[in-house]
C-alpha cells in the first residue's frame, strides 16, 4: 500500500502539530507534550476516535502539543487524516 | 443588543479559545480573508469544533464563509451549517440574486441536517460598487439579518482615494443605514483598520453612531469597549427616555396630552425613540 502522509496544525501556543502516516511500517501514537503525563489518555482517546471515524485501522500519529484544548486537538487530527487520505492514489485501501 | 461584531481568524486557536471573553456582542469566526489558501481545509474543521466549544457563550456566533464563487464555499457550508451558528457572514453580495444563491445553498444543507429552512440568517458584506445600487433588494431578503460595510474591497471597486477621515464613504454609509432601517434590519460600520490608533477609532465610532448605524465591526479586542460604550445609550439618555414615557403615562391618566420633557416635545417620534432606548418593543 502506498504510504499516505498528512500534517496539520502548528507548533505554537494553544495549538498542536499533528502528523499522520498511513501505510508506513511504524504504527501507534506518539505524543510529545509538556502535559503528556496528565493528558496522555485523553489525547490517545481523541486520536482513536478520529481514526475510527475514518475507519482507519493502522496508522502512525505524532502529536506535538503546545497546550491545545481538546476541540483544537481533534480538529488538527481530523485535518491531518483528511490531508493524508487526499494524498492516497485511487484503488488503495486503508 | 448587538453593538459590536469582532472578527476572529478561523485558524488561530489562541484567539478562538478566548474570543467569548473579549466583551463583543457578536463574533465572526473567519474562514475567508484571514485564512491562507493552504489552511482553508484545516480552518473550517477548527471553526466547526470551536462552535461546539462556544455553545454556551453569551454572544452571537457567526461565521464568515468563503464566497460562493470559490472552491471552498461548498465544503465550508457542509461543515459549518450543521453547527447552527446564528448567522453566516456572506461576502461579495452584489444583488438579490447573490443572496438567493446563498439562500438556496444553505437551505439544502439545512434540509439535509433536519434544520428548519431559514434558521441560519445572513449578514451580507457590502463591498462592491454594484451592491450599493442594489441595497434595498438585498436587505429586503428574508435571510438577511443585517449588512456590514467592507471598505477595503469597496474602496478598490469605487476607485476611491482613501483618507483617514473617510468622508469619501459618507454616501455609502448613509445609504446603507437608510436601506437597513427601512426594512428593520441591522447595519454595521466597517472595522477600523488602524488598530493602535484608538483616538481615531473613537472619532469614527461617534460618526457611525451619529449616522444611525446599529453597531460597528472590529478586528481587535481592544476596539470593543469603545464600540460598546458609544453604541449604548448614556445614563442621561436613559433617564430622559424614561421621563418621556412617564410623562406620557401621567398625561393619559389625566386625560391630557403630554407636552414637553426637558425641552423635548413628547411626540410620536420621540416616544418611539424613547422606547428604542429602553429596549421596549412596539
Amino acid at each position: 500500500m502506498e504510504k499516505m502522509y498528512g500534517s496539520a496544525g502548528f507548533f505554537a501556543s494553544d495549538d498542536a502539530q499533528v502528523t499522520v502516516e498511513i501505510g508506513a511500517e511504524k504504527k501507534g501514537i506518539e505524543i510529545k507534550s509538556k502535559v503528556s503525563k496528565l493528558f496522555n489518555a485523553q489525547i490517545e482517546g481523541a486520536v482513536k476516535d478520529i481514526l475510527d471515524k475514518f475507519n482507519i485501522k493502522d496508522a502512525y500519529v505524532l502529536i506535538e502539543d503546545r497546550g491545545a484544548l481538546d476541540y483544537v486537538l481533534r480538529a488538527r487530527i481530523e485535518a491531518a487524516v483528511i490531508r493524508a487520505l487526499a494524498s492516497r492514489k485511487e484503488g488503495d485501501e486503508v | 443588543m448587538n453593538r459590536s461584531l469582532l472578527f476572529i481568524p478561523g485558524n488561530a486557536p489562541k484567539m478562538l479559545n478566548n474570543c467569548d471573553v473579549f466583551g463583543a456582542d457578536g463574533l465572526i469566526l473567519d474562514l475567508e480573508d484571514s485564512v491562507p489558501f493552504e489552511e482553508k481545509d484545516a480552518a473550517r474543521i477548527l471553526v466547526r469544533n470551536a462552535l461546539g466549544n462556544l455553545r454556551d457563550a453569551e454572544c452571537e456566533l457567526t461565521v464568515r464563509v468563503n464566497s460562493k464563487d470559490t472552491e471552498y464555499f461548498n465544503d465550508d457550508i457542509r461543515e459549518i451549517v450543521p453547527m447552527k451558528p446564528a448567522a453566516l457572514v456572506v461576502p461579495k453580495v452584489s444583488t438579490t440574486e447573490d443572496v438567493q444563491q446563498y439562500d438556496n445553498a444553505i437551505s439544502e444543507i439545512e434540509r439535509l441536517n433536519g434544520i428548519a429552512e431559514g434558521t441560519i440568517k445572513f449578514y451580507a458584506l457590502i463591498e462592491t460598487a454594484l451592491s450599493i445600487l442594489h441595497l434595498e433588494e438585498i436587505v429586503a431578503h428574508d435571510r438577511i439579518a443585517g449588512i456590514i460595510l467592507g471598505t477595503g474591497d469597496l474602496g478598490i471597486d469605487l476607485h476611491i482615494k482613501r483618507t483617514k477621515e473617510e468622508h469619501e464613504f459618507l454616501y455609502v454609509r448613509s445609504k446603507m443605514v437608510a436601506a437597513a432601517r427601512a426594512y428593520g434590519k441591522r447595519c454595521y460600520d466597517t472595522p477600523h483598520l488602524l488598530v493602535h490608533d484608538l483616538e481615531d477609532l473613537e472619532k469614527q465610532v461617534k460618526i457611525a453612531v451619529n449616522l444611525g448605524f446599529s453597531g460597528k465591526a472590529a478586528i481587535h479586542p481592544k476596539q470593543i469597549p469603545y464600540i460598546n460604550e458609544y453604541f449604548s445609550p448614556t445614563e442621561e439618555e436613559i433617564k430622559r427616555a424614561q421621563a418621556i414615557l412617564d410623562s406620557l403615562e401621567e398625561a393619559k391618566s389625566n386625560g391630557k396630552a403630554a407636552k414637553m420633557v426637558d425641552g423635548i416635545i413628547v411626540d410620536n417620534a420621540n416616544i418611539r425613540a424613547a422606547k428604542e432606548i429602553l429596549g421596549i418593543k412596539e
